[in-house]
């Protein structure tokens, strides 16, 4: 069976197959829309806006700039979390990844971190850092840390044995190893650590806006809620969605980037 | 010659290089109770030397363990993993065929997809307060809280596999005359049941997670006990709780693994199933 027949035949088929796609998208998005117009009409409830509200509440708290100052506060808070967390994970996930002893004792105790709910601890963190900008740090932190910490240890664990026995056959001392050997070639996991830590550092400081002390994009959310002004909510709920999505594009960009030969991948 | 053997004694004047040899040449158990056992010890000490009020020591934390499981503290406890449970089971009973609707139908993907991507995008916890308008602050709150936490996994996971399934298989069961709902549940749903488990630890990881962020927002059951210990300092009480809620989460992940290991025997990860796919 030769295969440029299949191909062809493939390449046929996916043409109106694409159309198709976008046809059903396109369709289950104006479902959507329509849904959520008639219950956000409806007189009976309160919670949910229609659609038009909300995207004009959406500009309009973009133009005046109450969504966008917001986020820088939130924005700081996020970041500066994000750096400690990629300082710290990078550091421990080159240990337990180069150390048996330090993979045999910490991996059960990182496999426990990862589970473990961060929000338990809100109630207590005052007692330690305050509830303002450290407290709400320490939190982005706790959020981010261990996915950067994991992913840079597969990395240090895909560095192949031959390219380390070479290296130390030329006597190289532990930190030179660890600088030009072992670090570049685990930058991709690093980066590909780094891009899911910025999703959760920035969840850790919507939780930390919203439960340690209410502020910034949290402010937003909450006071629109406790007043009842159901579409400037959603708006914010999805502001806050959007630059997710955006952070997280950043990133992935980045690292796109920045290691060319490393094949495109979803989520 | 200077090398040090294995079976060297340990020594104080010995250099810290062979000292560090001699650790690691212990089993591994015998490194995490050496770890482990110091991780707790300094616990303790640190608790013991500043005080309760700042930071409670492992021995009150445990003694408060028992005393709450004795008073009837813990009740609400119990209360909330039931709507833990209630929610996940939702979620699997949601996400799972919804995975495998969205995973193996061109129709699925293209209706349903991008809602589970937008969701997975979503700070969840961005929803508490319209969820408090849609749902009140009692029991469907925290259920529906649950649910969308675990949901977004369990159904990514369950695409996921569903794409893995090798179409080899999927082809021969066509030829054999079976008809599409036989191909899912026969074909589709056992191929990809490595990466529905999966799913479901995550999935019930979050949930646990979900459960906690719920009850403090509202400030009831676990949440109401949590905010009421931290803001008396209760530390020795809260950190019981806090490791206990741990642990269930953990029990619950061990569980699901358990089963796993039950149903699957072939694929307890889901590399083990790409790998035999690919062979």
């Amino acid at each position: 069976v030769s295969t440029v027949p299949a191909t062809i035949q493939a390449g046929l088929s996916r043409i109106p197959r694409a159309g198709a796609f976008w046809a059903v998208r396109i369709a289950s998005l104006v479902v959507f829309l329509l849904l959520w117009n008639w219950y956000g009409n409806q007189p009976t409830q309160y919670a949910v806006a229609p659609p038009a509200d909300v995207f004009a509440d959406l500009f309009e708290n973009i133009k005046n700039g109450v969504l966008p100052h917001a986020l820088l506060g939130t924005l700081a808070i996020m970041l500066t979390g994000l750096a400690i967390a990629t300082v710290l994970g990078i550091a421990g996930g080159l240990l337990i990844g180069s150390s048996e002893v330090a993979d045999n004792t910490l991996t059960p105790l990182v496999n426990a971190a990862i589970t473990a709910p961060v929000t338990l601890l809100i109630p207590i963190i005052g007692v330690y850092t305050g509830i303002d900008f450290w407290g709400k740090v320490f939190l982005v932190v706790a959020f981010a840390v261990f996915v950067i910490l994991i992913n840079t240890e597969a990395g240090v664990r895909s560095v192949p044995a031959s390219l380390i026995e070479t290296a130390e056959s030329y006597s190289v001392t532990r930190l030179q190893l660890v600088r030009h050997l072992i670090l570049p070639a685990t930058m991709p996991y690093i980066l590909t650590g780094l891009r899911l830590g910025v999703g959760r550092a920035f969840r850790g400081a919507i939780v930390a806006d919203l439960l340690l002390a209410v502020a910034n994009l949290g402010e937003i959310l909450v006071t629109s809620g406790s007043t009842f002004n159901a579409s400037l909510l959603l708006a914010s709920i999805l502001f806050t969605t959007i630059v997710g999505v955006v952070l997280m594009a950043v990133f992935s960009q980045l690292e796109t980037r920045l290691m060319p030969w490393r094949p495109k991948r979803d989520v | 010659m200077t090398t040090v053997d294995v079976a060297t004694p340990v020594h104080e004047d010995l250099p810290p290089e062979s000292r560090r040899k001699a650790f690691s040449s212990l089993s591994r158990g015998q490194q995490r109770l050496v770890v482990w056992g110091g991780l707790i010890i300094a616990w303790q000490l640190f608790g013991m030397a500043v005080g309760t009020f700042y930071f409670a020591s492992a021995t009150e934390t445990v003694s408060a363990l028992f005393s709450m499981m004795a008073d009837g503290t813990l009740s609400p406890l119990v209360t909330s993993f039931r709507q833990l449970l209630i929610g996940f089971a939702l979620a699997v009973a949601v996400g799972v065929p919804a995975g495998i609707f969205i995973g193996s139908s061109f129709f699925g993907e293209a209706a349903l997809g991008m809602y589970v991507r937008a969701l997975f995008v979503t700070s969840l916890e961005a929803l508490l307060p319209f969820l408090i308008l849609v749902a009140g602050s009692g029991l469907q709150l925290r259920v529906t809280v649950v649910f969308l936490f675990a949901v977004v996994y369990i159904t990514m996971n369950t695409t996921a596999g569903v794409r893995n399934v090798d179409p080899g298989h999927i082809e021969t069961a066509r030829a054999f005359g079976a008809n599409p709902l036989q191909v899912a549940y026969k074909v589709i749903l056992w191929d990809s049941l490595p990466y529905i488990f999966a799913g479901l630890r995550l999935g019930f990881g979050f949930a646990v997670k979900g459960m906690v962020v719920a009850e403090l927002w509202v400030t009831t059951g676990t949440g109401k006990l949590l905010v009421d210990l931290g803001g008396t300092r209760q530390l020795d009480k809260y950190f019981a709780i806090a490791l206990l809620i741990v642990a269930v989460g953990a029990l619950g992940t061990w569980l699901i693994r358990m089963l796993q290991h039950l149903v699957t025997p072939w694929a307890v990860t889901t590399s083990d199933a790409t790998t035999r796919s690919r062979l």
